[in-house]
């Protein structure tokens, strides 16, 4: 009795997790939007989750009726945004009951996680840049009794540090992490395939199944372009935030027996006792290297919280260069990813049985 | 602007992009607004200016501030901020830091206009906003709101919108523009030129 108990409250968790997943977890929701000409850009202010920016090239007559993704909260369905042009019409939020269910096939497990943090990008100042301030400043200081030279040292100063800044300024970086649920028997399903960035996450055109943020009360800035005949592209914006798009993962993780998924970097196995085991690289199309010597693990962020008791297995692909389309020296018919430039690292989580 | 003082501004303002050198999320400003810290700073250095004696004029002080603003503005630029957006609020801050300036400085030339000038930006600049802080932060409701006209006279305070602005509270759109610190400013200064006239003559 106590058991069919137990179950019922366990079933009765995952059904209330799959609800609040599939409409709440997500900060963006698909809506429907229709546009009158002439209209080249209107915005849409969600208030406290942000605003959408929406560029067009409707000429006058033209119209449009767009599906695009918007920034929500919770109580999304009661959330209607000020529009800036009455030629730009909020439709209203449009349910996806194909994207929701497909999320919620997502093992609850892998769907529950959190998304991975993105690799840390640094605000420091160049040396350059400091020294360059330093000494624009003092000479501001010696010509300081003339405010036309003094304002012109500045203004030039200004310009090269900026410049400085820019030049030697690293893109963000993405990290993608394809996360796998082995069943007992060893089978595998879908695994969730996240895309995390700080600050700045290209969506393309095809919308998240959800999109993490984190601070979740982060005010979402949202851009979507519209020109042309294609398909929308959106921008997700979110100073200093955490952004983390999530997909179902349709490729075969690496098995023990054989890699079939493209070359790893370095590989890391965990066994049910907790101990870590480093393998090194592990090529395409071969079984699992032997263990190496040594006790290096992988980086804390990628097994925060995993279930204990369980196997491990943690990858990293072969970082490709700044600019390449998709990681490591994927052999020919293996799928890509589409991993988007420039160079993502490429982390694989496989937990189990 | 004194020299101490400037160098103090200088100093403090470039700590903010300097103490991102740790690299520890416990010692970054993000996701505040380094422009928008700079900003206040070297504003809430006027209190000290002593504009009128051996100083550094305000477009020379300004001159002094745009290489460190130049710094903040980069740091945002890479904390995510876009292009277009960082540069405007960068030169929408270096406007108000200047604006004041040049009235707080013009003021100084008459003795009543220096009068004027240190009461306004005693009760504009620190007054006010302190006010609305202890209205709304002190209260014990959550949700109480100064009165109307005081947020209004808050609107017109460079402090007030430099505060605003680091931690990125200001409106979208044209409602970030600082319309009302700047139209004080221009009020001041209008008011400074005319009295500085009349003991001219």
């Amino acid at each position: 009795m106590n058991l069919a108990l137990l179950v019922c409250a366990a079933l009765a968790a995952e059904a209330h997790a799959t609800e609040t997943h599939a409409t709440d977890a997500s900060r963006l929701r698909i809506a429907e939007l229709a546009a009158t000409g002439p209209l080249a850009s209107a915005t849409l202010d969600f208030g406290g989750a942000g605003r959408a920016t929406l560029l067009l090239d409707l000429a006058a007559g033209e119209s449009r009726t767009l599906n695009v993704p918007l920034p929500t909260r919770e109580g999304f369905d009661a959330l209607v945004p000020s529009v800036s042009d009455p030629r730009l019409r909020f439709v209203g939020w449009r349910p996806d009951a194909e994207r929701e269910r497909a999320f919620a096939a997502l093992p609850l497990a892998l769907r529950t996680r959190s998304a991975p943090p993105p690799p840390a990008r640094s605000l420091a100042p160049s040396l350059a840049a400091l020294t360059l301030v330093v000494a624009g400043v003092l000479f501001v200081s010696r010509v300081r009794a003339n405010r036309a030279r003094a304002l012109l040292v500045g203004a030039l100063t200004a310009v090269a540090v900026l410049s400085l800044e820019l030049a030697f300024d690293a893109p963000p970086r993405t990290r993608i992490v394809l996360d796998f649920e082995l069943g007992a028997d060893g089978s595998v399903g879908d695994g969730v395939r996240w895309v995390s960035a700080r600050d700045r996450l290209d969506l393309g055109v095809e919308p998240p199944l959800a999109l993490a943020v984190e601070p979740a009360q982060t005010a979402l800035d949202v851009r979507i372009d519209a020109r042309g005949a294609g398909p929308a592209r959106t921008t997700v914006l979110g100073t200093g935030a955490l952004l983390g798009r999530a997909d179902a993962a349709r490729e075969a993780p690496p098995d023990r027996a054989g890699n079939r998924w493209g070359d790893l970097a370095a590989v890391w196995t965990r066994d049910e006792a907790g101990t870590w085991t480093e393998h090194g690289t592990w090529p395409f199309a071969s079984p699992l290297p032997a263990a190496l010597a040594g006790d290096r693990r992988p980086p804390g962020w990628i097994n925060p919280a995993l279930p204990q008791g369980r196997k491990l297995l943690i990858g990293l692909a072969s970082e490709p260069e700044p600019g390449a389309a998709s990681p490591g020296a994927r052999p020919p018919g293996v799928p890509s990813l589409g991993v988007p430039s420039p160079g993502p690292e490429v982390w694989i989580r496989v937990t189990g049985p | 602007m004194r020299s101490l003082v400037l160098a103090c501004a200088f100093a403090v303002s470039a700590a903010s992009v300097l103490l991102e050198l740790v690299g520890s999320p416990a010692w970054t400003l993000a996701p505040a607004s380094h422009v928008g810290w700079v900003v206040l700073v070297w504003s809430a250095a006027l209190t000290f200016a002593g504009f009128g004696e051996r100083a550094w004029s305000a477009l020379s002080s300004v001159a002094a501030c745009l290489p460190v603003l130049a710094l903040a503005l980069g740091a945002d630029l890479r904390s995510g901020d876009p292009w277009a957006e960082g540069s405007a609020r960068a030169l929408a801050a270096l406007a108000v830091f200047a604006a004041w300036g040049v009235a707080l400085e013009r003021s100084a030339r008459s003795e009543l206009g220096a009068r004027i000038g240190r009461t306004v930006w005693f009760v504009l600049a620190l007054g006010v906003p302190a006010l609305v802080a202890a209205l709304e932060w002190g209260a014990a409701d959550e949700a109480a709101r100064a009165p109307v006209w005081l947020a209004f006279a808050n609107e017109a305070s460079p402090l007030a919108w430099s505060r605003e602005l680091a931690a990125r509270d200001l409106a979208s759109g044209w409602r970030a523009l600082p319309l009302a610190p700047l139209g004080a400013a221009l009020l001041l200064f209008a008011v400074a030129t005319r009295l500085a006239r009349k003991e001219r003559a």
